[in-house]
């Protein structure tokens, strides 16, 4: 066991379980919730939350409210003050009455682990979790893994920004014996070039509003152009309306007020949802429809309209994904789940793309090799949005321009 | 302007409101409980737009259904008619009451089904139904967002969106099944069987004006149903 740093609180509390993807992080954290568990005990002994961050909502809770109540019921009564100072500590009030699912992901990863913390069990594992939080919740979050009311919690943590994180934890590397079938699960190798016929123009937004009520408008007379051939970055707290924002500009949303333009042209992207920006969701769940990778990525309509599928097989390729191609995509487990929902929204072939967090549960080679190949895109003319939290990604593209979403404005 | 229920008076309302219109054979005494009471609470509850929709949607194709079969069935006499006006009537007032007793909000839902007695896996199976509803219905939007985000949805017709409904049950139900795997391991790890049975349900303030009127009328529906039935 390798011990790296110097400890913050409590040298052995907190673990990182280091690794590249496959290397049995996630089978690591589940024996360890396993060898802990009391089935005699009401209390919790091992609790796991991962990166589908629904899966671990109880399902049983109308509000956040209650879902917070349902976790520390049959606990000890002191946990209130604490859970009514990690909430303000959040600012995580307002949410109290609504539906734990209506909440966004980085909003319900928070409180999955807050929940699961003040169950306070022997053992916690946090599987890519925290990666879907943005720094400013990070922050007072690891401060509360490290507190020492929880001190009789051991906190494991599998995670592929765990180098941002300056969190204090000596670090294990889980071995795991190769099985059949691994040679199959490549990791992600950007191509040399990857031209495309498509190029993109500028997309400008004049006075573009939205909201899912007329009271509440979300987005307010936003006014911006976004240059061909660009990388940006859209910025702002978790629940700002960087999804919506996108969604919006994608053609899934109808703005309230305002126009898109594409070059000088008015676009309607409500009208023609999807035709010039292509956008990969946070969830890839959400967007595998095919029975194969192959037909998901070079999809029926593709080849009905003859259209030239070099592009696809190029970026399918790029993904590492070729070997799998004939396998269910639902089979897969989640990191290539989200390549695929990545190759799938780029083999498409659209002038822009916006990509939502995209190296969730890649780890670092792979982080490196997407930041190369959306680097490539720009290159050939493409315009890219980049919704992500982890800094490092977005260090590692030289001209980035960041976008802040702030008060339902751009800053 | 939404009031709040007790427990109590919907399981009442429920009782009495089913009863009554069980005896009931007059159809302008159930419109006119429809008009008078049934129509109002839901507004003052706040759910006359759900309750609109579900008219619409549900009691009116049925009904037009009814009305359908038995023109070409039945004679063409006054009293056939009224018969079927009466099962629509029922029908119409049986649902409402339904909805009245089983809207719920959100944040009252467990203290409701705990004060109605509900305890181990009939309270779980309830909440469940209530709550990861929303799950599924943000699922489908998600999903559905999803194929327009990708291009395959090429206009916004209803045509259109019924033709997703394939496309949208693959990975509606694929998805279902892994949360459900992974919640139910969840809920073992966190002993959620035994937490929601210790869980402090949430003091709401009642509305007393209301559930008296809900309990009066209901009483009074009832007694009423049952003094011309047997008159």
């Amino acid at each position: 066991m390798e011990v790296t740093g110097q400890p913050v609180i409590e040298p052995t509390r907190i673990s990182h379980v280091d690794g590249e993807n496959f290397s049995g992080r996630s089978a690591y954290l589940q024996s360890l919730i396993k060898s802990a568990d009391d089935e005699s005990s009401r209390l919790p002994s091992g609790v796991m939350v991962g990166s589908m961050t629904a899966s671990y909502i109880s399902g049983l809770a109308p509000t956040v409210a209650d879902e917070i109540a349902l976790h520390i019921s049959g606990i000890n009564g002191d946990y209130e003050h604490r859970l009514r100072q990690l909430l303000s500590d959040f600012s995580f009030e307002r949410h109290s009455r609504e539906n734990p699912f209506n909440l966004s992901g980085g909003e319900q990863a928070l409180l999955i682990i807050i929940c699961a913390l003040l169950l306070e069990p022997k053992q916690l594992a946090i599987d890519t979790t925290l990666e879907q939080l943005n720094s400013t919740w990070r922050t007072p979050l690891l401060a509360a893994l490290s507190d020492p009311v929880f001190y009789a919690t051991n906190i494991s943590i599998a995670d592929n920004r765990f180098a941002e994180y300056s969190l204090k934890a000596r670090t294990y590397r889980p071995h795991r014996h190769t099985t059949a079938g691994d040679e199959n699960f490549s990791s992600i190798i950007c191509p040399p070039d990857i031209p495309s016929a498509t190029v993109a123009k500028n997309l400008v937004l004049d006075n573009l509003s939205f909201g899912y009520t007329k009271k509440q408008p979300l987005l307010q007379g936003m006014s911006y152009e976004f240059e061909a051939g660009s990388i940006y970055h859209i910025s702002g707290m978790n629940g700002a309306g960087k999804s919506t924002f996108s969604k919006v500009l994608a053609g899934v949303l109808r703005p309230s007020s305002g126009n898109i333009y594409m070059g000088n042209s008015l676009y309607h992207a409500y009208r023609f949802p999807g035709k010039a920006v292509g956008y990969s969701f946070q969830n890839p769940d959400e967007q595998l429809f095919s029975n194969t990778i192959r037909e998901e990525i070079i999809p029926k309509a593709l080849l009905k309209a003859n259209k030239n599928t070099a592009f696809a097989e190029r970026v399918m390729s790029a993904f590492g994904l070729s070997r799998l191609a004939h396998k269910h995509p639902s089979e897969m487990p989640f990191v290539i789940r989200k390549r695929i929902a990545l190759a799938a929204t780029i083999a498409n072939e659209r002038e822009w793309y916006i990509f939502d967090e995209p190296t969730i549960g890649q780890d670092q080679r792979n982080i490196a090799e997407t930041a190369k190949l959306i680097k490539l895109l720009a290159q050939n003319g493409k315009g890219i949005i980049l919704v992500s939290h982890s800094e490092q990604f977005i260090a590692s593209f030289e001209h980035v321009k960041t976008v802040a979403l702030k008060n339902g404005g751009i800053n | 302007m939404q009031a709040n229920i007790h427990p109590y008076s919907r399981i009442f309302f429920l009782i009495t409101g089913i009863a009554g219109g069980a005896f009931c054979t007059n159809n302008f005494l159930l419109l006119a409980f429809w008009l008078l009471v049934l129509l109002p609470l839901m507004m003052i509850t706040g759910n006359g737009k759900a309750h609109f929709s579900f008219l619409l949607v549900v009691v009116l194709p049925m009904s037009a259904m009814l009305l359908f079969l038995s023109w070409i069935v039945w004679d063409k006499s006054t009293a056939d008619f009224g018969n079927v006006l009466l099962t629509i009537l029922k029908m119409i007032v049986y649902t409402t009451i339904v909805q009245v007793v089983l809207i719920i909000p959100s944040s009252q839902v467990y203290t409701t089904f705990k004060k109605w007695g509900m305890k181990g896996d009939m309270l779980v199976t309830s909440l469940g139904s209530y709550i990861v509803w929303v799950d599924i219905v943000n699922r489908s939007d998600k999903i559905l967002t999803a194929r327009f985000a990708r291009g395959f949805i090429p206009a916004r017709t209803f045509i259109t969106r019924l033709k997703q409904l394939p496309h949208l049950l693959i990975p509606l139900i694929v998805g279902i099944i892994r949360t459900a795997t992974e919640r139910s391991e969840s809920w073992q790890q966190k002993k959620v069987l035994y937490r929601i049975e210790v869980m402090k349900a949430s003091e709401i303030k009642y509305n007393a004006f209301i559930n008296a009127g809900m309990i009066t009328a209901g009483a009074a529906w009832l007694l009423l149903n049952i003094c011309l039935r047997w008159k």
